[in-house]
């Protein structure tokens, strides 16, 4: 077990530098002068040029990813290029949560509802519950996030007038439709695979012989469907879970929520580099890290990896 | 029996070939035929694809001609759909914006796919260093949520139809990379294609005529859910700025540009996103029908 | 009469198979005395697994259903009781191994743990008391009891099945149905099993139903016979009637069939044929087609049952006439 964690992590190291050369990359090779948009055309040439010698621009392509690179085990992104003095990871830190409260609850919605329609689905194949779980599966996947944000915010905010339209400064309420507006793409994916893992298990003659001891069948299910149909579950689940949490950028423009999201689009078209590459990095590590769980999880729920990893009683 | 059907493929002739394949769409269509969601979506589909292509015969504004007595007009019997914020017909800005938002979501997934494929069958077939370096860049690539890797690239590339295209094939890429080499992984140790070899196909041969149209099956529906995956993507690009940008009729644009007036004319949001719900909701069924007709399993 | 345990009368079920009806049992009928064991022998595809299951009430409802007849237990009416007094009876006095070993147990839990939920479920032992009884009953199926904790992919395909019976057992039930219990497994493990089930069974005065299509495993083992074909029952009576004396052309087939040592032939003589589409509903013999006795009588109406000995039944035209 140990040795899987330990390829994990060397795994993800791999990663974060990876993308970081990606996105270091990516941006560096931009048309434009960084420079001379953040200060505007009004600016003039030597002006420009302290602003690129100040953004350390003037150095070479090697020393720029160097010095990215090594700052990033400091988590120093440097200072936002907008905002002269601040720190990049401050404004990330600051903004961080009001991402991860989107992201978490979504998830948490996810979960519940998707696989507990899934599992009704599954368990009447064929029958109405089935066809109507599907249905608004497939509307959830086929509707855009961001058209059924605008329609929400419509009819709550504008018609009903009980949820604010946009920004954080209700509390809760503000992160409603936030929330539910980041979770439908989540519980349609979630229902459809649960779905499908019971039928493939419901079948099988293990079901059966539970049936045949006497076992009431809300019993089966819980206790020898679902165990067995987890591991595609908690794939889908998982994958979708650092996705998900990393929020949306769309939907926090959307909602005006001042996430992550909406400061890396802000940053971008502000050609604040830093910034930029200071919110990639966070998700994609954020990401990978949660992959990382789930991946020990699926170890500790499935009994042949736990056996050869050494954790069964033997 | 599996080594006797290697010998007897290259024993038949080339019309024989064509025999089998065309026998396999036969079949996957007869049954999809059968199911009425893949017929309803099929024809929904058609009709939509139809009306955008054929949008100069049925409205007869341009998606450019501005009218501005009649600015933010509901529905009416002038315009069905009512105008914009320009007077312009929201209708035929729909149907001819069908034309940017089809084609992106279609030309994305199919060209994500093939790039995958490629390097998915570079990885699978050639396993060792290859393949590990491939699968980690992948991974790596899939790491990263979607939409981001999207706007990056989009940002990168700059606005603009092709750019889009090739952003958002990018991105899919790694999917259809992943799939293929899965599918070549688990074919690789069956029996048929150490038959093909030991009567001397060439590898490319092998590669193309024996393992690809065994491992296409999976490839195919993706890259139609895929249509419908691409479709919304490129219109959140374009609400936000990226992709195709105005004056073009693109849906995702025609959101961002309603948006602004949407508490005072909600018709503004509400028929674009329909459109693109309506398209990728028929695309999405024709893709379930699709996997459904050709799984094997439920051949009998 | 009052020896009688088990009494099927007029069994029939239905399978809906996309738009086509598959008429898996027709009209059966048979009757069980306390500690006897019945061979239900036949071809695969007969309906014989079908019987069994519709006696536990556990086959998938959307496909199939019971269309008609009678199941009575001990006085009680099994197929007319409410679920939830069915569910006392499942696994409690009735119980059923399974033909496939490698896939009739649960690989997410431990082999203990699924014996002990048996138990639970139909006593009022503590956790501790169905541990230690669940531990005794793999003692008795020739397995270690330091194996309770372990999982079924770590078993072989012949001790999963000893782990089956052992489940089954478990709540000592009066009726025991087993399907094919050793086809999937090797000869030398067969033997052993067979020994196991009765060995049980007799210390136990459990009445069982055997379902095999090995003439050999029916020889050893069962006291009565029912050859099944089509989901009819063509022939019936004790292992004597069925061996010696047997009547109906099909048994007659069935007995050619096997390989002989003392025959000097080169060839093996099969029934010739198929079975009959089962979609397709039979009017009069359904073994007629395949059958070398049969003419245009046997093809006209429903062929009832006819006595040719104590308790000795054939459900045929020809060979009655002869005999």
């Amino acid at each position: 077990m140990k040795k899987y964690i330990l390829n994990r992590i060397i795994w993800l190291f791999f990663t974060v530098i990876v993308t970081a050369f990606m996105i270091f990359t990516i941006l560096y090779f931009i048309p434009g002068d960084p420079a001379a948009a953040i200060l505007g055309a009004n600016a003039s040439p030597a002006e420009v040029e302290r602003m690129r010698s100040i953004m350390g621009l003037d150095k070479s392509y090697l020393t720029q990813l160097w010095e990215f690179l090594s700052g990033i085990f400091h988590l120093q992104f440097g200072n936002s290029w907008v905002y002269a003095d601040t720190p990049v990871i401050s404004i990330i830190a600051e903004r961080l949560p009001r991402t991860l409260i989107i992201g978490c609850c979504a998830m948490v919605i996810n979960i519940i509802v998707g696989v507990s329609l899934g599992v009704i689905a599954g368990t009447h194949e064929a029958k109405w519950q089935d066809s109507l779980a599907m249905t608004i599966a497939m509307l959830f996947i086929s509707a855009p996030d961001f058209w059924v944000a605008l329609i929400l915010i419509v009819i709550f905010a504008k018609n009903l007038g009980w949820l604010p339209a946009a920004g954080i400064q209700d509390g809760v309420k503000s992160y409603i439709l936030p929330v539910i507006t980041s979770s439908l793409g989540g519980v349609a994916n979630n229902s459809r695979q649960t779905r499908s893992s019971i039928l493939e298990v419901y079948r099988e003659d293990y079901i059966t012989t539970a049936r045949s001891k006497g076992l009431p069948e809300r019993k089966v299910i819980a206790k020898h469907m679902l165990p067995n149909a987890l591991m595609p579950i908690i794939t889908v689940v998982g994958t979708g879970f650092g996705r998900i949490t990393a929020g949306s950028p769309v939907i926090e423009s959307v909602f005006g929520v001042p996430g992550i999201g909406l400061y890396m689009l802000n940053a971008m078209n502000q050609r604040d580099y830093p910034a930029v590459r200071g919110c990639v990095l966070f998700l994609a590590v954020w990401t990978a890290v949660v992959m990382l769980i789930v991946d020990l999880l699926y170890g500790m729920v499935d009994p042949r990896v736990k056996v050869r990893y050494g954790g069964g009683k033997r | 029996m599996e080594a006797e059907r290697g010998r007897n493929m290259k024993k038949r002739n080339k019309k024989q070939d064509q025999y089998e394949n065309s026998s396999l769409l036969r079949e996957t269509l007869t049954r999809m035929v059968k199911s009425p969601t893949s017929k309803v979506a099929c024809a929904a589909l058609c009709v939509i694809v139809i009306c955008c292509v054929a949008a100069p015969l049925l409205t007869p504004y341009k998606p450019t001609d501005m009218d501005v007595t009649h600015m933010f007009s509901g529905p009416s019997a002038a315009h069905p759909l009512g105008t914009d914020s320009y007077g312009r017909d929201m209708l035929s800005r729909l149907l001819y914006g069908g034309r940017y938002s089809i084609a992106l979501g279609l030309a994305a997934a199919v060209f994500g796919s093939v790039f995958g494929i490629i390097f998915g069958c570079i990885a699978g077939y050639f396993g060792g260093k290859v393949e590990t370096v491939i699968m980690r860049l992948c991974d790596v690539w899939t790491s990263l949520p979607a939409m981001l890797l999207c706007i990056l690239i989009s940002a990168a590339l700059g606005p603009g139809f092709f750019n889009t295209i090739l952003a958002l094939a990018i991105g899919f890429m790694p999917i259809g990379t992943r799939m293929i080499r899965g599918q070549i992984l688990s074919e690789r140790s069956k029996e048929y294609l150490e038959a093909a070899e030991s009567i001397n196909c060439s590898t490319l041969s092998i590669m193309f005529r024996h393992l690809l149209p065994n491992v296409i099956s999976p490839i195919i529906v993706a890259t139609t859910m895929g249509v419908g995956l691409q479709i919304t993507m490129a219109a959140s690009l374009s609400f936000i700025g990226l992709g195709v940008q105005p004056p073009a009729p693109e849906w995702g644009a025609m959101l961002a540009a309603g948006r602004q007036h949407m508490l005072t004319y909600p018709y503004m949001i509400i028929f674009p996103g329909l459109f693109i719900a309506c398209t990728v909701l028929s695309v999405n069924l024709l893709g379930d029908g699709l996997r459904d007709a050709l799984d094997p399993k439920l051949r009998s | 009469m009052s020896n009688v345990f088990l009494s099927v009368r007029g069994l029939t079920v239905i399978y809906h198979s996309g738009k086509k009806i598959v008429h898996a049992v027709n009209d059966v009928s048979f009757d069980l005395e306390k500690g006897e064991t019945l061979a239900l022998v036949g071809e695969t595809g007969a309906g014989k697994t079908t019987i069994a299951k519709s006696i536990l009430r556990v086959l998938p409802n959307p496909p199939s259903k019971v269309e008609g007849g009678e199941i009575v237990l001990s006085g009680k009416e099994l197929l007319s009781l409410p679920e939830s007094e069915m569910l006392k009876i499942r696994g409690a006095r009735i119980a059923m191994i399974f033909q496939d070993p490698m896939t009739a147990l649960n690989p997410t839990m431990t082999v203990g743990n699924q014996i002990i939920e048996g138990l639970l479920l139909h006593n009022s032992y503590t956790r501790a008391e169905a541990s230690e009884k669940a531990c005794k009953m793999l003692e008795m199926v020739g397995i270690h009891k330091g194996r309770m904790n372990e999982y079924p992919f770590e078993f072989s395909g012949g001790m999963k099945q000893r782990v089956v019976i052992a489940l089954a057992l478990a709540c000592k039930p009066s009726l025991l149905l087993a399907d094919e219990p050793t086809t999937a497994l090797d000869v030398t493990i067969q033997a052993q099993v067979l020994d196991l089930i009765n060995d049980l069974k007799q210390k136990n005065e459990t009445s069982m139903i055997l379902i095999t299509h090995d003439l050999g495993v029916v020889a050893q083992t069962s006291d009565k016979v029912a050859v099944v074909y089509a989901g009819r029952i063509l022939e019936y009576g004790t292992k004597e009637d069925i061996f010696v004396r047997m009547a109906h052309p099909y048994t007659m087939g069935l007995f050619n069939s096997l390989p002989d040592n003392n025959i000097h032939s080169k060839r093996l003589r099969p029934i010739d044929g198929t079975l009959p589409d089962p979609t397709v509903e039979i009017t009069g013999c359904a073994f007629a087609p395949r059958c070398p006795y049969a003419d245009v009588s046997c093809g006209n109406k429903e062929i009832p049952l006819r006595e040719i000995g104590p308790g000795h039944t054939v459900r045929c035209l020809k060979r009655v006439q002869e005999v």
